[in-house]
């Protein structure tokens, strides 16, 4: 019957109830399609990071991690990779395993020379590095023959390629330091150019086939090992095992320990998160402090009779925090379905948005994030508990006689 | 002293005070008063408005207590009382009918009347059904699920004596409880408060300045400026 009660005095000032539920309900709604963006937006940051850029797992050299000054090309180099590779391979759980090679050169169509970062990889087992729908003009690598052939193709970056001027079938120089020292050149064609989601690498990369890079080097290495998973999930477990059989002076990690930008962005919705949530919170606690206060102002007779009636100073208290918690816990759920409503309303809507640092926009999307359905509801119980307790401590203190007067 | 009824000492007001801070001013309401109110009386307080008849009553009723002086009530000293020993009391020993009727809005005529029960561990059942006797009691079993606001004053006074005797209270506390009503709504309520008294072995204490209030006492004692004219105790 309290709550009975309770929930009648919620609705006797029906107006200012529902001003009050629909304040909670869009501080809720807000919380929930904030996170929920930003969820979106840090799977979207994954997605780039673990396959246009890092894979799930690096192998590298100690010293190409944490370089010293002292360091020379070799020491930064795996010297077997194509044994690492099969070591990692059967680890299981494993989707690919390549190698990648890396340098700085000069890339020149004999007209212009541009400095470039080389990268050489291994497209048929990375074929989510540069997929088919990145090529903007031209046709992909040749696949590599049996006998392990150096291929001479390239592929350059849509932006580099404004810079040098250059189209698919022209004959690109790279030229590069190799490992001991000397300066090698090595002529390949211009298989396509591409177009990635980073920007950066479009203006300055280009892409050739290991066997390529590891030409101009003169060197059998290669810098890193990238390893791609079936699962997302199973980087911790797997990472574990790879770094059971790894050789002495090499590291191997995780796609989230080399991902700047995704470590930024989860750092920045996590302080904005916080924000907002801060934000909503002292709003709840603003609207249900008015609410329940003003009840308590009107209702002084009826907690006079109250008291006389043998209700001790906590059952008083008690009756006006199950209407603030009665109150919370309505304007959560309308809350609830209001931001699950908006979550996909927005998704469906598709707002483009550029990310910092993309080369085209995406839609918004908004993720359900069952957390922060959890976190907005503790946020609004705990507002509405909180503000109720404030307003009613005046009404359980009042002195019994002075309320009584109230009755009229 | 002989006292006037057959009965025990129910409430024993001794040498009580009574004083108001009204910003710098004291205002005496209550100076000096000793007062028994006997098992089974229908005692009325008498006197001018501001006399101090509900400054008396609220202390009857442990809602206040004196400045000096003591009270006791159903063998409990209210001075030393705690708030929630006094809350207790007047949960289980007291009932309370107020000039204005004092229902709660929300609640329909036999939830209102259940209401002092709530404190009490009783299944929903019990409790509808002692109030349903309480409301039957005072004649307005068929009203049961209307709102007070859905019910004439003398009606509602009907809900508040019924709520005030619902859990067989030692004492009920009547202040100004026909102040609101018509000459004949008063005449029925005033009937009713003295037929419960009797039919149940109520106690009754009530404060008025209508004469046929008074008439219908077992017993008036008069206040006058804060004391109780001579002779009266
Ligand atoms: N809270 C208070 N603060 C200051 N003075 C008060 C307070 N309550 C009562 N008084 C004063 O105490 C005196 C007695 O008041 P009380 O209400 O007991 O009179 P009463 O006999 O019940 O009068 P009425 O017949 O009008 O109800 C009055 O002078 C009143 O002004
Ligand atoms: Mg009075």
């Amino acid at each position: 019957m309290l709550i009975r009660l309770a929930f009648r005095n919620l609705f006797r000032n029906s107006r200012r109830t529902l001003m009050s539920l629909m304040m909670i309900a869009g501080g809720f709604a807000s919380v929930v399609v904030f996170q929920g963006f930003a969820a979106a937006i840090l799977e979207d940051i994954r997605w780039g990071a673990v396959n246009s850029q890092f894979g799930h797992i690096q192998i590298a050299s100690q010293k190409l991690w944490d370089p010293g000054s002292d360091d020379v090309f070799r020491d930064r180099q795996l010297e077997h990779p194509e044994e690492l590779k099969e070591k990692i391979a059967s680890l299981g759980d494993i989707k690919s395993v390549s190698a990648r090679q890396f340098f700085y050169g000069l890339a020149s169509t004999g007209e212009q020379s541009v400095s470039a970062q080389i990268i050489g990889f291994e497209p048929h087992l990375e074929t989510e590095l540069i997929s088919k729908e990145m090529i903007i003009e031209g046709v992909p690598f040749t696949p590599p023959t049996k006998s392990g052939q150096t291929i001479y193709e390239a592929a350059v970056g849509e932006g580099l390629a404004r810079l040098l001027k250059a189209k698919p079938g022209q004959t690109l120089t790279i030229i590069g330091q190799t490992a001991d020292g000397g300066i090698n050149a090595i002529d390949a064609e211009i298989k396509f150019l591409f177009r990635t989601v980073v920007q950066e690498i479009d203006d300055t990369t280009v892409y050739v086939p290991l066997s390529l890079s590891q030409k101009v080097l003169d060197s059998d290495g290669a810098e890193r090992v990238v390893i791609k998973l079936k699962d997302h999930d199973m980087v911790a477990e797997v990472l574990t095992k790879v770094k059971a059989v790894l050789p002495d002076g090499t590291q191997a990690r995780g796609w989230r320990e080399l991902s700047r930008l995704y470590n930024q962005t989860e750092r920045y919705f996590e302080t904005q998160n916080a924000v907002v949530a801060g934000i909503i919170l002292a709003l709840i606690l603003l609207s249900i402090t008015s609410t329940v206060g003003m009840s308590v102002s009107e209702r002084t007779g009826e907690i006079g009779t109250m008291r006389a009636l043998g209700d001790t100073k906590p059952a008083v208290l008690r009756l006006f925090a199950l209407e603030g918690l009665l109150l919370g816990g309505i304007g959560g759920v309308i809350g609830a379905i209001l931001g699950y409503t908006i979550s996909i309303i927005l998704t469906a809507v598709k707002v483009p948005i550029v990310l910092p640092g993309a080369t085209q926009p995406i839609p918004v999307r908004v993720t359900h994030l069952p957390s922060a359905y959890v976190l907005a509801f503790l946020l609004t119980v705990f507002a509405a508990f909180l503000a109720t307790m404030i307003a009613a401590r005046r009404a359980s203190q009042m002195n019994i006689v002075d309320a009584l007067k109230k009755n009229v | 002293m002989a006292s006037p009824i057959a009965g025990l000492p129910i409430a024993v007001v001794t040498a009580v005070t009574k004083e108001y801070r009204l910003g710098q001013q004291l205002v005496s309401a209550l100076r000096g008063v000793d007062l028994t109110v006997y098992q089974g009386e229908f005692l009325a307080l008498a006197g001018s408005s501001g006399s101090g008849k509900t400054t008396l009553l609220n202390l009857l009723g442990c809602l206040d207590t004196p400045t000096s002086g003591t009270i006791e009530v159903l063998g409990v000293k209210t001075m030393g009382a705690s708030d929630t020993e006094a809350a207790h009391l007047r949960a289980n020993k007291l009932g309370f009918v107020f000039q204005n009727f004092n229902l709660i809005p929300v609640l329909s005529a036999v939830e209102n009347v259940e209401y002092p029960l709530l404190k009490r561990h009783m299944t929903a059942r019990d409790r509808r059904e002692r109030a349903m006797q309480a409301l039957a009691r005072v004649g307005l079993a068929e009203r049961m699920m209307h709102r007070p606001d859905e019910l004439s004053g003398g009606q509602r006074q009907r809900v508040a004596i019924a709520r005030a005797i619902v859990h067989d209270p030692a004492l009920v506390i009547a202040d100004e409880p026909t102040a609101a009503l018509d000459k004949k709504t008063a005449l029925e309520i005033l009937d009713l408060l003295a037929e419960l008294r009797s039919q149940m072995g109520l106690t009754v204490v009530m404060a008025s300045h209508d004469p046929l209030a008074l008439s219908k006492a077992s017993r008036v004692v008069e206040v006058s400026d804060g004391m109780l004219v001579k002779g009266q105790s």
